[in-house]
């Protein structure tokens, strides 16, 4: 085993050039192989940080048919109870806010522009313990009175308005009325989440009780937790079962929208596998019939010898598989490179992105993440994919007769 | 003592609708320590004779012994076996392996033997100094003259202690001085150690050098 373990690898420096070509190609399929997966697995923890930090919270509690009537946002369906579910919420030592979401337009008073959006009435001193949003504030704060507006700076871009401009908050009231009134921009915004800086909008909660006829009713309390959230969920679900019509939401229940595409992600790394995996067949298969055909004289006379035909294959699935163990080497080298500068420095996609919604909860500027299981992965991966592929010229050239093989070769006879 | 013993021997290959009929009917008796020649012109059936004898090959019909052994009942396994332990092969245009050095060609029979490293470099280094290559073990077949190469694939041929060589058209690629020094190595090993030499040749050296000739035509033995 050993001698042929070496007879491999000698024959993998017979054709120095070609074995190097062949490594360069599984190497880019590797590289190829980390820098997706590592920009997806970046991308997947950034999407859920971004989420929890200034989308959903960690859960959210809220009546079931608000939930239910999401993209419409029933500003009736209140929180029943607040008072006893504020109470378990302490008791149990959370951090939590108050908030009453709601859609509306927002026009620019001068031009007469005007956009839908979702507007979030917040509890300031509160919301800064639940969410981060107060860190990507800059120019102002969080709104606290009166008719202030904290708006995101595509927002602002979008109206054509800057701080001290006013904005038109048109919207339905609880009661179905129709609304408007004019807020001062007192802050700008911009979150890693691009979901956030799209759509939402946000003015005190006093001012959106008022707005939108309230009577001091709340649609949702978003809830921060380290725990797991299903759990905690369950937990709160139980406690306040006998509240009428409210429930708990997750932040995964909250983004279906990206969870669908989390799921479709794991189909990508399957795809991303697959794809590598045809990049190696193609290099080694090639490679390995041509080493095959060119040796078939040479194998013939070790066949002669008595070189089983055992012997002979694993002689070439050491061969193969010590030239997917380089490629797989140079790849992880390549990929980590890759992967380190896309850490370091990102990679600005806003030219190719710009402001396309592509579900995850990321900014323009791609990063990656170390993924070292996928790394040995894709090294043993080559490495097997590489020794497997070999079998079937080594098998094609072994139905040759020993006789056929020599005289082909000119050798003997 | 009989070593090899044919009888009745026919070999046809069939290709498509084309039938060729290789050997015709052989029968034919080899000793032991024999320095024998099989010649005849080519088609003659030359190769096919020393494919079934090599066991790399099965007949036809007919019957063929190797030390009282039929070889046509061995499965392919065991005809591989055989080979390995029994049978030395030197080819025409030597059949080095390019990446192993000479010392590495030679051993190459012996790792197939599961033989140790230490018996491995004994034998491996006295052999090769037997045949005149001594200083040369590590150089790869590209750096050795073809004279060189023929003595390392004789020395391969020898190292597992073969009951019998069979050498086809030793000196085919080599200037008549190298292919005479060729022969006369080979004849002295035949001498010192008693191994069995058949030779398949249109060479008429080394038909000189041999003690019996074996002529073939048409598939079959004519002298």
């Amino acid at each position: 085993m050993k001698f042929l373990f070496k007879l491999g690898f000698k024959n993998l420096l017979r054709y120095k050039e070609r074995t190097f070509l062949t490594c360069l190609s599984l190497a880019i399929g590797v590289c190829i192989l980390l820098f997706f997966n590592g920009m997806l697995e970046w991308a997947d923890d950034a999407s859920i940080r971004n989420l929890k930090k200034y989308e959903t919270a960690s859960m959210k509690i809220g009546n079931s048919e608000f939930f239910e009537e999401e993209n419409y946002i029933p500003v009736d369906e209140v929180i029943r109870g607040r008072k006893k579910i504020e109470k378990i919420l302490e008791e149990k030592g959370l951090e939590y806010t108050p908030e009453i979401k709601f859609k509306a337009s927002l026009i620019n008073e001068v031009t007469g522009d005007s956009y839908p959006f979702f507007g979030m009435g917040i509890e300031a001193e509160s919301h800064r313990k639940v969410y981060d949003l107060y860190e990507m504030v800059y120019e102002g704060s969080l709104p606290e009175n009166g008719n202030e507006i904290l708006i995101s700076k595509n927002t602002a871009e979008l109206l054509d308005v800057g701080i001290g401009d006013y904005l038109i908050v048109e919207t339905d009231t609880k009661t179905g009325a129709h609304n408007a009134d004019a807020f001062k921009i007192t802050a700008l915004f911009e979150t890693p989440n691009p979901e956030v800086n799209k759509n939402f909008f946000y003015i005190s909660i006093d001012a959106a009780n008022t707005l939108l006829a309230m009577g001091g009713d709340i649609t949702l309390i978003s809830i921060k937790t380290e725990e797991k959230a299903e759990t905690l969920s369950r937990e709160i679900k139980k406690e306040i079962g006998d509240i009428e019509g409210v429930t708990v939401k997750t932040w995964g229940e909250l983004a279906q929208d990206y969870m669908d595409i989390r799921e479709g992600k794991r189909g990508g790394t399957s795809m991303m596998l697959m794809m590598t995996f045809i990049i190696i067949a193609v290099g080694i298969a090639n490679t390995m019939n041509m080493a095959v055909f060119e040796r078939t004289g040479e194998t013939g006379m070790m066949r002669a010898m008595g070189m089983t035909n055992r012997e002979i294959i694993l002689n070439f699935i050491f061969e193969s598989g010590g030239l997917g163990l380089m490629g797989g080497i140079m790849g992880l080298v390549l990929g980590a490179i890759v992967t380190w500068y896309l850490i370091q420095y990102g990679w600005d996609m806003s030219n190719y992105v710009g402001d396309i919604s592509y579900g995850y909860r990321v900014s323009a500027v791609f990063r990656s993440k170390w993924d070292f299981g996928m790394m040995i992965t894709a090294v043993i991966f080559t490495t097997v994919s590489a020794s497997f592929i070999s079998i079937f010229p080594a098998r094609r050239a072994l139905k040759r007769s020993i006789a056929e093989t020599l005289k082909s070769a000119g050798k003997f006879g | 003592m009989e070593l090899i013993k044919t009888k009745d021997l026919s070999k046809i290959y069939i290709s498509g609708e084309t039938e060729t009929k290789a050997l015709r009917g052989v029968t034919l008796s080899i000793e032991n320590g024999e320095f024998s020649v099989i010649t005849g012109p080519s088609g003659s059936g030359k190769t096919t004779l020393f494919n079934l004898i090599g066991a790399l090959d099965s007949p036809t019909s007919g019957m063929i012994t190797f030390d009282g052994d039929d070889l046509s009942k061995l499965n392919r396994k065991e005809r591989t076996l055989f080979r390995r332990e029994k049978i030395g092969f030197v080819f025409q245009t030597f059949n080095l392996i390019p990446v192993l050095t000479a010392f590495e060609n030679v051993a190459f029979p012996l790792n197939l033997l599961g033989i140790s490293e230490k018996e491995i470099k004994k034998k491996v280094y006295s052999l090769l100094e037997k045949v005149g290559l001594k200083g040369m073990e590590e150089r790869r077949p590209a750096a050795l003259s073809g004279g060189q190469q023929q003595r390392v694939a004789v020395a391969r041929a020898l190292i597992k202690d073969p009951v019998l060589v069979l050498a086809d058209e030793p000196t085919a690629n080599l200037d008549s001085a190298t292919g005479g020094e060729i022969m006369k190595l080979m004849r002295k090993l035949n001498k010192e150690d008693k191994i069995t030499f058949l030779f398949a040749t249109h060479d008429p050296m080394v038909m000189e050098y041999s003690r019996r000739r074996i002529k073939l035509r048409d598939g079959k033995i004519t002298e």
